[in-house]
């Protein structure tokens, strides 16, 4: 027997095969938070994830304006095996699953 | 063992404390998608020209936003950039503003610039996801 947990959206069939009609579906792994924080410009934040994780990272224009992801001020901020870098003021999310 | 719902990958345990073993964990954060446009979602502009978009989400903090454009035919490029030269760079291209004033999300709105430095008008298809996750 084979288990299964799902989450279909509304109007959608939990025996559809579509990927998209589902908010959670047991064979597709959701992209997890390891953490989510602020840094300013040259801060770091040791990740300690040991592989190069997926980063979604927003510069912060001002109090109440974000840049969208992949947006840069002057020079983008970075990830490694061990830190994210901020390049300006920014906003990110780390995540378990590695990119590199 | 702490609770929730948990649903751990092909031979892993559900009792285990690595997150990769998991599919679906409630201990952890998941990124949550607020909403995206219908399929086919395009605007036109003009020659030499610029149009910006504006989708009202009104959730009262600036989300975190994520922009897919297509910049050529069936070529999409995510986020802000500048497009490749067998796309048209430098002579004659569109692109998505790179500055704070053009491309953005606050409290109500999630807006970007879209520039057509070609000679004829242009009709750019895009796609993005607004999360219901912080972008501040």
């Amino acid at each position: 027997m084979t288990n299964v947990f799902r989450i279909a959206k509304p109007g959608k069939s939990v025996y559809s095969t579509d990927p998209n009609d589902f908010v959670m579906r047991e064979d597709l792994e959701t992209l997890k938070v390891k953490h989510s924080g602020t840094l300013t410009d040259g801060q770091t934040y040791a990740h300690g994830l040991g592989y190069v994780p997926i980063v979604l990272s927003m510069v912060k224009f001002s109090s109440t304006k974000a840049g969208i992801v992949g947006q840069i001020q002057t020079t983008g901020s970075s990830v490694d095996s061990t830190y994210v870098r901020a390049e300006s003021d920014i906003r990110y999310y780390i995540l378990y699953h590695q990119a590199i | 063992m702490t609770y929730g719902i948990k649903v751990a990958k092909t031979g892993k345990s559900v009792t285990s404390t690595n997150p990769d073993d998991f599919i679906f964990n409630s201990e952890y954060e998941t990124i949550k998608i607020y909403d995206e446009p219908a399929v086919g979602s395009s605007v036109s502009v003009g020659a030499g020209s610029s149009t910006t978009v504006t989708i009202t989400h009104n959730l009262g903090f600036a989300p975190m936003c994520w922009l897919f454009t297509e910049l050529a035919t069936g070529h999409y490029y995510c986020g802000v950039c500048l497009p490749s030269k067998a796309d048209g760079f430098p002579s004659g291209y569109a692109y998505v503003g790179p500055n704070s004033a053009e491309t953005y999300s606050d409290t109500t709105y999630f807006k970007f610039k879209i520039y057509n430095t070609t000679g004829a008008t242009k009709t750019v298809k895009y796609f993005y996801f607004i999360f219901g996750d912080d972008g501040l």
